[in-house]
Order: C-alpha cells, then sequence, then structure tokens
C-alpha cells in the first residue's frame, strides 16, 4: 500500500522557497505607484499607453504572479499532496529570471531599447518554462477529485496561453509587425481573468470553508464553476473579433460576479465569528471583484468613447482591489504561519516557540487593511476624477512600503528567534 | 448511526471546530472563557485518544506495518498539544493578545489536518479496514463514554 498523498511533513519545502518570493514583491509595486506618481493621470488615458504596459506589468508579473508562484509552491504539498521537484533549485530558476523580466519588460515599454525586450523575453520565458514545467510534473502526481486541484491545472494552462500571446506581441511591440488586434486582447483575459481568476476561485472552494468555517461551497459549483469559466475563456478567445465576442466577455463578468456575490454569502454564515483583518482584505478583495465584474458584464454597451476608461478601471480593480487585496491578506496569514511553522518543526519539545502574533500580529494587520482600503478608496475617486491621480497612487506606494516592512520585520524576527531557541537548547 | 471511518470522524471534527469557536467567542468577551475551553479541551482529547487509541493502531494492523501517514497525524497531535499547554496559560493568565496569537495558529494547524484526515487519511481507513470497520468505530464510541 502506498502513502496517502499529502501527508508528509518533509514535503513542506523550506522556508526560504516562497519567502524568497514574498520579500521582493512589494518593491514591484512600489515601483509601479512611484511611476504612477511621476508620470500623471495621461499615463492611464488608454491602457496601450507604454506607461500603463509597463504599470500593469511590473504589478502583475513583479507582485501578484510573485506572490501567486511562491505560494503555489508552498501550498501544492499540503492542498494537492503534491510537492513540486528540487523546490529550492526550482524556486531559483523560477525567482531570479522572474524578477528580472518584470524589470526588463516594462524597461522596454518605456524605453523601447530593443535589447530589453530580447532579455524580457529570455528571462521570463526561462521562468515560465521552468515554472509550468515543475508545477505540470507535481500536479500530474497530485490526487485527483479535489476541484482545487483542477482550478490549479486550468490556471497553469491559462498562465501558458497568457505567456504564449505575450510572446506573440513582443515582435509586434518591437514593430517588427503590426499589432493584430485580437492578441492584444487576449493576453490580459488570458493572465487576468485566467491565471490570477482561475487560481483564485480554485483555491477559494479549499481555503474559504477550511478557515473561515462557512457552509461549504455547493456540490455543482465545486463540480461545474472552474470549467465553465474555462470554457468561457475559450469560447471567448474562439469567437475573437466576431460580433459575439463582447457579449461573451459579458458572461465571464457574470460568472466572476456570481463567485463573489456566493463567496460573501457564505462568509455572512460563517460559523466563526472572531474578526481578523485576513476577512476585511477578503471583503475588500470581493467588493472590487463585483464592480469590476459588473463593468465587463456592461462593458459592451457603454459606448465606444468610454471602454478605454473602462478598461482602465476593470484592470485597476481586479489587479490592485482584487488580485492585491488577496494576496495582502494571504501574506499576513502564511509569512507568520510559515515562521511558526519551520521554528516548531526545528525545535518540537525543546520548550514553546512562538505563536504567529509574534511575527507579524492582528494589530499589524489591521493598520495595513486601513491603509489599503484608503489607497483603493483613493484609486477609485481618481478613477472619476483625474486630480486625485497622484495623492491615490501615492498611498498604493504607502501601502507597499507598508507591507514590505511588515514582510522583512517578520523574517528579521523568525530569524532571531531561531538564535534564541538555538542558543537555549544547547 | 455512522457506517464509515469519515463520516463519524468528519462529524466529530465539526464538534470540536464549533467548541473551538464558542472559546474563541467567550475569550473576546471576557466571559465564560475557562468553560468553554475545558469543553473544547474535553472534545478533542477525545477525538486525539479515538484515533490514537482506536483507529491508528488499527490501520496500521491491516497494512502489516508502520504507515508513514500515521507518523504525520502523530506529529500534528503534538504539535497541537504543544499549543494547548500555551492556550492553557493565556487563558488562565486573562492575556487576549497572547491568546489570539496563538489561536490564530491553532486554527491553521487543526484545519489543515482536519483537511488531511478527511480528505486522505479516513477515506485509506475505510477502505484498509473493510468489515473490521464496525468494531473500529464500536471502539471509538465506547472511548467517549
Amino acid at each position: 500500500m502506498t502513502p496517502g498523498p499529502g501527508l508528509s511533513l518533509t514535503q513542506a519545502p523550506p522556508l526560504s522557497v516562497p519567502f524568497r518570493f514574498y520579500l521582493g514583491a512589494p518593491l514591484f509595486a512600489l515601483l509601479a505607484a512611484l511611476l504612477l506618481v511621476v508620470q500623471g493621470p495621461d499615463a492611464l488615458a488608454s491602457r496601450w499607453m507604454p506607461e500603463a504596459l509597463a504599470v500593469t506589468h511590473l504589478f502583475a508579473l513583479g507582485f501578484v504572479t510573485q506572490v501567486m508562484v511562491g505560494s503555489l509552491m508552498q501550498m501544492l504539498p499540503v492542498v494537492a499532496g503534491a510537492p513540486v521537484p528540487r523546490p529550492q533549485l526550482v524556486a531559483a530558476l523560477v525567482h531570479v529570471p522572474l524578477a528580472l523580466g518584470a524589470l526588463l519588460l516594462p524597461t522596454f515599454f518605456l524605453t523601447h531599447w530593443p535589447w530589453t525586450l530580447y532579455a524580457a523575453i529570455g528571462t521570463l520565458g526561462f521562468s515560465l518554462a521552468v515554472f509550468l514545467f515543475a508545477i505540470t510534473t507535481s500536479l500530474l502526481r497530485a490526487s485527483a477529485g479535489f476541484p482545487t486541484v483542477g482550478g490549479m491545472w486550468l490556471a497553469t494552462v491559462s498562465l501558458g496561453f497568457a505567456a504564449g500571446l505575450g510572446l506573440l506581441l513582443a515582435p509586434m511591440h518591437a514593430g517588427l509587425v503590426s499589432v493584430v488586434v485580437g492578441v492584444r486582447h487576449l493576453h490580459p483575459v488570458w493572465g487576468l481573468a485566467g491565471w490570477v481568476g482561475l487560481l483564485v476561485v480554485g483555491v477559494s472552494f479549499q481555503v474559504v470553508p477550511m478557515f473561515q468555517l462557512t457552509p461549504p461551497y455547493p456540490r455543482v459549483v465545486l463540480r461545474f464553476f472552474v470549467p465553465v469559466l474555462f470554457a468561457t475563456l475559450i469560447v471567448g478567445s474562439l469567437l475573437d473579433t466576431s460580433p459575439m465576442e463582447p457579449y461573451v466577455w459579458s458572461l465571464l463578468g457574470g460568472e466572476f460576479f456570481a463567485f463573489a456575490a456566493l463567496t460573501t454569502y457564505l462568509q455572512q454564515r460563517r460559523r466563526r465569528k472572531t474578526r481578523d483583518p485576513s476577512l476585511g482584505f477578503w471583503r475588500t478583495a470581493l467588493l472590487s471583484l463585483a464592480v469590476c465584474s459588473l463593468l465587463g458584464v456592461f462593458r459592451p454597451f457603454v459606448g465606444l468613447g468610454n471602454t478605454a476608461r473602462v478598461d482602465t478601471a476593470l484592470v485597476i480593480l481586479f489587479l490592485m482591489g482584487f488580485a492585491g487585496s488577496l494576496n495582502l491578506g494571504m501574506l499576513l496569514k502564511i509569512v507568520p504561519f510559515l515562521c511558526w511553522f519551520h521554528l516548531q518543526a526545528t525545535f518540537l519539545g525543546r520548550g514553546p516557540v512562538p505563536h504567529m502574533g509574534m511575527f507579524l500580529g492582528d494589530r499589524a494587520g489591521r493598520r495595513l487593511l486601513r491603509v489599503h482600503q484608503t489607497a483603493l478608496f483613493l484609486l477609485a475617486v481618481s478613477l472619476l476624477w483625474a486630480p486625485a491621480h497622484r495623492l491615490a497612487w501615492s498611498a498604493v506606494a504607502v501601502d507597499a512600503v507598508w507591507l514590505g516592512t511588515l514582510l522583512v520585520l517578520a523574517t528579521l524576527r523568525y530569524r532571531r528567534a531561531v538564535r534564541a531557541l538555538a542558543a537555549a537548547s544547547t | 448511526m455512522h457506517h464509515t471511518i469519515t463520516s463519524f470522524l468528519t462529524e466529530d471534527h465539526s464538534r470540536c471546530d464549533d467548541l473551538w469557536t464558542r472559546t474563541e467567542d467567550a475569550v473576546q468577551a471576557q466571559r465564560g472563557a475557562r468553560d468553554a475551553w475545558n469543553a473544547f479541551r474535553t472534545a478533542i482529547d477525545r477525538h486525539f485518544r479515538m484515533e490514537e487509541e482506536a483507529l491508528f493502531p488499527a490501520l496500521e494492523r491491516a497494512v502489516g506495518g508502520r504507515f508513514p501517514p500515521v507518523g504525520v497525524m502523530l506529529m500534528e497531535h503534538r504539535q497541537m498539544r504543544e499549543l494547548f499547554t500555551q492556550l492553557d496559560a493565556a487563558i488562565a493568565a486573562g492575556d487576549v493578545d497572547e491568546f489570539s496569537g496563538l489561536s490564530q495558529t491553532l486554527l491553521i494547524v487543526m484545519e489543515q489536518h482536519n483537511l488531511k484526515e478527511q480528505n486522505i487519511l479516513y477515506p485509506t481507513a475505510d477502505r484498509a479496514l473493510g468489515a473490521t470497520t464496525a468494531t473500529i468505530l464500536e471502539q471509538m464510541t465506547a472511548l467517549g463514554s
């Protein structure tokens, strides 16, 4: 009889595996925010502006994707019983070129130096290829039957599509061929709704009932929701540039709205009444997703003159409001938990180890939540009233610095605790 | 009446979860914390004993030797017991901050432990134990009374 998957403690990767992705991530969010403070509101007049492209990729690759990749490598063993092989090596081979590429690509958009584009393609292509290969190898060994594993699969495939479409766009940006409109539209759809959206939905099915003690998602939702989202993405892509296409994206908006509404409803009925900051981040994320997906639903009906503004709002709400809030809420939990977990794995039975609150407490979490919500509120104002632009993005910069400080503090406290416990037990 | 290990112990997890949330609420409200905590401790100690004294040995007998996942579950029981000791002190001292940091830690350890058991270990036990399942269920029930 083979041991059941997901039941070996040694499957948890070393602390450095997720932390190397986490610690650098806020820096990219800070760079994106500062760039927008310097550039002013015109940078976001259209999402195809070079500055807008630079900022979007800094945030999507440097912050969101880095945090998601780090967490996926940590969570696969626990959630799916499928550890990533050679985690430290894979983490280094994915992390270093991803971070470099997340700087090089925005540099290309801003400067148009050809070498930065080729270097970006090389680094990002290499990083994502290693990641996709590692994650596929591990998912192939995952125990079937969990909707979360399905979500991870389809999110991984979506990341592959988004990367492939991005690769197709690169020679167009280099001016080698003219831009094909369809590819340009599909790349962000697969990157945001596919990679980020499917992963969040799939993981939520597991972690929302588990940690907030909510009723479970209905069985039919667990089984069909992620495949339906994926099918909608495929149909929309196949109908690309046909008159039907915008309505398929409306439908996709409706599906994400349903997810936001259902999850909010389940969280209202949670058995665990204790409020911790992570619930606040969840609510903020789901509210942002609800507004974003409604904008998506009504996008075909707003008139051509307004689509550019709607698209900018969609991307900001999805990346900063939805993905950003969830990443922050997750980091507030996962970082102190992993500090505790690795300490007690090393020192179990040799006296008490500091709990999560010693690395990153609720009070710090609540303050970060307030900073983050203020930044999002100002962003919403700036979408409607351009003069608020610089103030809003300054607030995002503060948000990023605040998060980075908390992560560094937690890491320093962890190191101090390791030294103290090692000294005490010798 | 339960016929599988999975349904019997999953329901017990849910009972322990409820008693745990009541403890959290009582500590926050600073009223009845000790009683809620004692009720939770009684329930979870019993749950651990049902697994450690009845289920795990039976499972290892059924597979004919050491079963590594059982070792991991025992290790996690030990982690939780260490947290119980710390929580006990925090409740005795009425230290809400200390309790909050410990309770978040316990919640994550306990819920991911439950998930692994419910998704993997219990179904494995149901398959491996076969006809002896009913006897094990009786043994576990007897431990609680």
